[in-house]
């Protein structure tokens, strides 16, 4: 009837056994609630079935083949998981980058990446399945970053974007680039080296050739600019991060067909950058939230997103920001990010309106298998 | 307050609606309006003929003092609440406040907050320095007071640094809208210690025990410090009453010339005094509570262990590992500020304090412990996310009404303050959060923000 194969012990361990036990390869069906498809209309008393780890139906009274197990989901809300589109769970510290070597184009660290870390179990409870995977932040070119589930699947994809960090954190004393000027020549001249076709650098090539997102980290309004200076210069499908001077990428980033990541929990929350979001919408940015563990906790993205309607921010944007919109800017959209027949069977079933955060995330499923169900008190 | 903002005060109900001719940019025009403008009943709210009058009305009030009022009032003077009813009668010239449709709160406490608190303060050395208060130490200028009042949060307790082991007095500020002088409700909350909170990197046990054993020893020493007092004034007595006729001193000391000339008893030495053993002696004697930050299920209960041996009034702050020994903290009634509850405002070298459940608060309220929430950020502008700790905390199995209280009615009972905040009801400070729905759900707008009575955050039409 049921089965938990492939499930790895990590993963294993966070399920919360209840009596149906877990899910399974034989289906899901999470019927009734309010189904936030995020792609098209919301469905108020929708079913969902997942079937092989993948939503094969959506829609009204839909019937479960034998053995599949059914949510009662009647009263709350279901929405595609989570997208944290920058982090670094389940790395440790001293594995995100190698820092003698700037121009790591080709290191990953998906390959230190471990599963079992409690970070990860912890982040999956509160609705996020997919995360990029990125290095740190004392490299100008950081490396390749990965599109990763927190359940059954995992590599979502290897090759999902290259980081680029424009931030003081990436110049040393003991190793080129020392200097502003300095990291801008290299990015430029690794960039041009790439540009005309697959040279060495193919991570850079796939970017300069918009094959591949690239995410820039900065550390300031004068390094967004850089950023969207290099990015325009390179034809870079970027995305900007700014933690400290989000509010002021409207002006620097409008119309430049750059997107934004976004920090509001993290660093110094000023009501500048609380409502950096609905100003950045308002300009027509596409926009996705980042929690940047374990510089912040997964588990607020929710708040992140709740923050930025509070200031403004459109409810459905905001939500699109959460899941959607960041999967697209991750390169992952057409496994992830809506409620659709096709996609990766990834969802949350939240008590409350999703983006309400007192009320509880109630089950996390990843690939058709449930990775967090909330204990009845 | 500056008349600009008096005037945009008296201007309606939310203070952004009202057409220009009422609101005067001076005091004097209101006279004159409420002249020229006979009193309108209803629609807006008349000029405030009488300052400092406000009733609040038409809201769901939720006192933490009972069951919430659906459409109730609240009626404020002198910065003082003077009514909390379905009905109450307003005084004419109130400024009228309509909360209809909102909800209003207790303004909101945050039981463990860096506001005002200089970072110098926090990075004070290893030394034991009960004497010291937190009071002595904050920063009336800083201008992050007015950003976190915008989340509703009216009083923060600031905690001396987590460097040193005992490191003095706390103290309950109330948040100001602007840099001055500060509104202290206490200055002597309780002395902060801390057992096992890795200063830099130094987690080792070793550091963990030797934490433990100097805030023992410090105690210790306390109670050697009374003995000593006490054995003097055993002895003063004595001699008093042996030299008793012959001289007339009471407790002087350095008399000499008046002691009497026969036989010569030893006047005894007056021992020496000692600030910080004087904090500590009011700690033993269970007049002001010793708080320990304390994380981890060892340190926890080496915390606890202190309360057995010394019979003090103990408060746990952080506890973060709480959720694994409920049992042993609610049997000793000791009572926990439960921070940080979201891990996002610590510092991520600060995440090695143990394992963190974000059901902490929860498991500890269900065993039966009494707890505040602490949003426990590295920086004072942390305290605006008091809302999303303890949206954080109900959603994990506090639920509402009880997340609510714990930055509210629970806080202010446990830091020793609740005959000013925390509550709603006749006679307490007039700290009122008026809020646009569920008051802990962060999509919820703070409308409004009252501190002792003036208005001190309103939301514009604009936000």
């Amino acid at each position: 009837m049921r089965r938990s194969a492939g499930l790895t012990p990590a993963l294993a361990a966070i399920l919360l056994l209840s009596t149906n036990g877990l899910a399974s390869g034989d289906g899901l069906l999470v019927r009734g609630g309010t189904v936030w498809t995020i792609s098209g209309d919301t469905l108020e008393g929708a079913d969902v079935l997942v079937l092989d780890g993948k939503i094969a139906a959506v829609g009204p009274q839909l019937s479960a083949p034998d053995g599949a197990r059914t949510i009662e989901a009647n009263g709350k809300h279901v929405c595609p998981g989570f997208v944290d589109a920058h982090s670094h769970l389940g790395l440790a510290r001293a594995e995100r980058d190698e820092e003698v070597a700037p121009g790591a184009t080709d290191t990953l660290v998906l390959d230190a990446f471990w599963a079992g870390r409690k970070d990860i179990r912890r982040a999956a409870s509160s609705g996020v399945t997919t995360i990029l995977l990125a290095p740190g932040y004392t490299n100008p070119i950081g490396g390749r970053c990965s599109a990763v589930k927190l359940g059954p699947g995992r590599v979502l994809k290897r090759d999902a974007a290259v980081k680029l960090v424009l931030a003081e954190s990436a110049l040393m004393r003991d190793r080129k680039p020392t200097s502003m000027p300095g990291l801008l020549d290299m990015l430029r001249q690794e960039l041009s080296a790439a540009a005309p076709a697959e040279g060495e650098e193919e991570l850079l090539a796939d970017a300069v050739r918009g094959e591949i997102p690239v995410q820039m980290f900065c550390d300031g309004v004068a390094s967004a600019e850089r950023a969207a200076k290099l990015a325009n210069e390179f034809g870079l499908r970027a995305s900007v991060m700014a933690p400290d001077a989000a509010h002021k990428l409207p002006r620097i980033l409008e119309g430049t067909g750059l997107s934004v990541i976004c920090l509001p929990l993290s660093t110094t929350p000023t009501e500048k950058l609380l409502s950096a979001p609905a100003r950045l919408a308002e300009s027509g940015l596409k926009l996705a939230f980042a929690s940047l563990a374990p510089l912040s906790d997964t588990g607020d993205l929710r708040s992140s997103a709740a923050f930025a309607v509070a200031a403004g921010l459109d409810e459905g944007a905001a939500l699109r920001a959460l899941t959607l919109d960041a999967a697209e800017l991750i390169g992952v959209a057409d496994r992830v990010g809506s409620i659709e027949v096709g996609k990766d069977g990834d969802l949350v079933v939240t008590a409350g309106e999703p983006l309400d955060v007192t009320r509880p995330v109630e089950l996390v499923v990843v690939d058709g298998e449930i990775v967090y169900e909330r204990e009845a008190r | 307050m500056t008349a600009a903002r008096d005037g945009r005060i008296t201007g309606s109900p939310r203070g952004t609606l009202a057409p220009l001719t009422m609101r005067p940019k001076l005091s004097i025009l209101s006279v004159v309006v409420v002249l020229l403008v006979p009193l309108q009943t209803g629609l807006a709210a008349q000029p405030a003929a009488e300052p400092g009058v406000l009733a609040i009305e038409g809201g769901r009030i939720i006192t933490m003092a009972g069951e919430p009022i659906e459409g109730g009032t609240v009626l404020v003077s002198e910065g003082k609440i003077r009514a909390v009813g379905q009905t109450v009668e307003i005084p004419a010239g109130a400024r009228r406040i309509d909360a209809r449709g909102k909800t209003v709160i207790p303004g909101l406490v945050d039981a463990f907050s860096r506001l005002y608190v200089y970072p110098q303060e926090l990075m004070e050395g290893t030394q034991i320095a009960p004497e010291l208060r937190i009071t002595d130490g904050v920063d009336p200028y800083d201008e992050d007071g007015a950003e976190v009042l915008q989340h509703g949060v009216t009083s923060v307790h600031a905690v001396p640094g987590s460097r040193s082991l005992l490191g003095g007095l706390s103290g309950v500020l109330k948040v100001a809208p602007e840099p001055g002088p500060l509104t202290v409700v206490s200055d002597g909350v309780a002395v902060r210690g801390q057992i096992g909170v890795p200063a830099g990197n130094s987690t080792s046990s070793l550091h963990r025990l030797a934490t433990y054993a100097s805030i023992r020893e410090a105690l210790l020493a306390t109670r050697d410090y009374l003995w000593t007092w006490r054995k003097y004034e055993r002895d003063l007595a004595q001699y008093e009453k042996r030299t008793e006729g012959n001289g007339k001193d009471g407790n002087g000391e350095g008399r000499k010339e008046q002691k009497p000339k026969g036989e010569k008893p030893d006047r005894p030495r007056k021992p020496s005094t000692d600030p910080g053993s004087e904090v500590l002696a009011r700690v033993l004697r269970e007049e002001v509570p010793l708080q320990i930050e304390a994380h981890r299920v060892a340190d926890i209960l080496n915390a606890l262990r202190l309360k057995d041996e010394f019979g003090i009034e103990l408060i746990l702050l952080g506890c973060s590992e709480g959720h694994k020994i409920p049992g042993e903290i609610a049997k000793r009634e000791v009572p926990v500020i439960v921070a940080p509850v979201s891990l996002s405002f610590v510092p991520p070298s600060r995440l090695k304090y143990g394992e963190h459940s974000r059901a902490n608060a929860a498991a500890l309220a269900r065993a039966g412990v009494k707890i505040a929430l602490g949003v426990g950020g590295s920086e004072g502008l942390h305290s605006k996310f008091v809302r999303a700790c303890a949206a954080v905390a109900a959603a994990n199995g506090l639920g509402r009404d009880l997340a609510l209280r714990a930055v509210t009615a629970n806080a202010a009972e446990i830091l020793g303050v609740s005959d000013r905040v925390g509550i709603l009801a006749e006679g307490k400070d007039a700290d009122i959060a008026i809020i646009g729905g569920e008051p802990l759900d962060i999509r919820s707008k703070v409308e409004m923000v009252i501190v002792d009575g003036a208005v001190a955050f309103e939301r514009g039409a604009g936000d």
